[in-house]
């Protein structure tokens, strides 16, 4: 086996040769993509020096420790796989839309004064929007910039790194996340204790602990990515969510009974930016679209399941939206206020307002406002 | 709603930590890597934290939550676990059975590890 590990760090080293070779040098690289190069660069460089570690450290040629040095080659090449699969094809592959969608994000990140660097944006995305944040890369799908209802999800993209990187600028936004996560795991722990105590129900036992679980894991990063995209933009983001949900969703109260899921049930999300929206003070917006995403939930006859309450507590739901609250202001970002969104936020949220006035109208709107908005961005 | 963001969460978290607790296990077993005493500390003072209830950085209570969780499917008592790999780890005990505790710890965070890893390649 330890020979067979050495042929295999062999490839490895060669391989993460070959993938440096491909980063483009500075007559065919985009601008914009220099960073993103620059990081991938020295990713490279890290992974080149573990895997010589591992190769040459008279350690890990005991084979005592043979464990450990499967361990981390296995890692060191999971992380190339990834620099590979998102970073690399995302600078060989770049597209002339990526200029605008770089202009676009840098133009998002000065309104809401984002406290970290930018990350750089690609249309490389095959699926959905979506954030490598230790390499500060944003893909999003290649026609999303050609219109305007769910740019709201780059604000939701911009809130991941907040919570994965390491930065003095974050600790107050995470230092909420993690209170919110404490309080979190002690309801859970409360209920189990209950349940062990009063009731002999092993399966709902067994539920409160996957709920617990992920809710720490998983879903409280995702709201706290939601509501940073609701409180710096406004009700365009909640807007935007209902409409993610009328197209992907297949049953919004649906909760996990043995598996862990990424993200919490999409009425929970919901709930949760409802709540926000009224901390923020958009009452009668919150009216309008609660009224709209009552009426899709009576039109597809979702119903809750028992466990719902149990897995998604409202007194979660609103600690969170003032938890958040407190995290986005720590932060010190522009807040959507009603009446004082910038430039950026107050177009989206007019989008809304068009749409609403007339839905089958509205693509003509649309497509005369996004060719203004890259005329007046790319002078800007 | 992708699960990119979040995955890539969980996958830098393990594998920073796994790394950490690799490095210990191989310098505690090799006589040509000696243990440094900032290294032993750093494992130590990291399951204090992963042991301890009340705290609230996000990715400490991401690898408590992992490992507890991980514990309880070997019916294990997370708590006694850890409390016994802290004592042990705090007195310097270097012994097979302190790092064979230390290896379950590993394996638990490589499980999570290549999920998120499969899980940001759409797999």
């Amino acid at each position: 086996m330890l020979d067979y590990l050495d042929g295999a760090i062999a490839e490895a080293l060669s391989k993460a040769r070959a993938m440096k070779a491909k980063i483009p040098g500075a007559s065919h690289l985009l601008q914009d993509f220099e960073p993103l190069a620059m990081r991938a660069e020295s990713e490279i460089d890290t992974a080149i020096d573990g895997l010589l570690f591992l190769r040459d450290e008279p350690a890990y040629r005991d084979p005592a420790n043979i464990k450990q040095k499967a361990s981390e080659y296995r890692q060191i090449v999971g992380g190339l796989s990834m620099l590979e699969n998102a970073v690399i094809a995302a600078i060989a592959r770049s597209h002339p839309d990526d200029t605008y969608v770089n202009q676009l994000v840098r133009a998002i990140c000065r309104e809401i004064g984002y406290p970290i660097r930018k990350p750089v944006a690609s249309c490389l995305s095959r699926t959905y929007y979506h954030i490598y944040s230790e390499y500060g890369l944003l893909c999003m799908p290649l026609l999303e910039s050609d219109f305007l209802l769910h740019i709201a999800d780059i604000y939701h993209e911009l809130g991941h790194p907040l919570i994965q990187l390491d930065h003095p600028n974050l600790e107050a936004f995470k230092h909420e996340l993690g209170k919110f996560n404490a309080l979190a795991k002690r309801h859970f722990t409360e209920q189990i204790a209950l349940y062990e105590r009063n009731t002999s129900r092993q399966d709902m036992i067994e539920m409160l602990y996957v709920w617990r679980f992920c809710w720490i894991l998983k879903w409280s990063v995702e709201f706290f990515c939601d509501l940073f995209g609701l409180y710096t933009l406004g009700p365009a983001y909640a807007w935007s969510n209902l409409h993610l949900c009328v197209k992907t969703s297949n049953d919004v109260y649906d909760v996990p009974h043995f598996e862990v899921t990424s993200h919490p049930p999409d009425e929970s999300r919901m709930q949760a930016l409802f709540h926000a929206l009224n901390l923020l003070g958009y009452q009668d917006e919150c009216g309008q679209i609660e009224a709209k995403w009552e009426e899709f939930k009576s039109t597809m006859q979702f119903t809750k399941q028992a466990e719902y309450d149990h897995a998604i507590p409202d007194v979660l739901l609103e600690q969170l939206a003032v938890s958040a609250f407190e995290a986005v202001k720590a932060l010190g970002c522009q807040l959507a206020w009603p009446g004082k969104q910038g430039p950026i936020a107050a177009m989206l949220n007019e989008a809304w307002a068009i749409f609403w006035q007339n839905p089958a109208n509205f693509p003509e709107w649309e497509q005369q406002r996004v060719t203004e908005f890259k005329i007046s961005i790319r002078s800007a | 709603m992708s699960k990119i963001g979040v995955n890539t969460n969980i996958f830098q978290v393990t594998g920073k930590y796994m790394s950490l607790i690799n490095e210990y296990i191989v310098s505690r077993r090799s006589q040509a890597m000696p243990v440094d005493a900032r290294k032993q500390a750093e494992v130590v003072s990291l399951f204090k934290r992963i042991s301890d209830d009340q705290n609230i950085e996000p990715p400490i209570q991401m690898l408590s939550a992992i490992i507890e969780r991980d514990l309880r499917s070997q019916r294990r008592q997370p708590k006694q676990f850890l409390r016994k790999l802290v004592d042990n780890l705090s007195k310097g005990d270097g012994s097979e059975e302190t790092l064979h505790e230390l290896e379950v710890v590993v394996q638990a965070l490589d499980t999570k590890h290549s999920e998120a890893l499969a899980k940001i390649k759409g797999e």
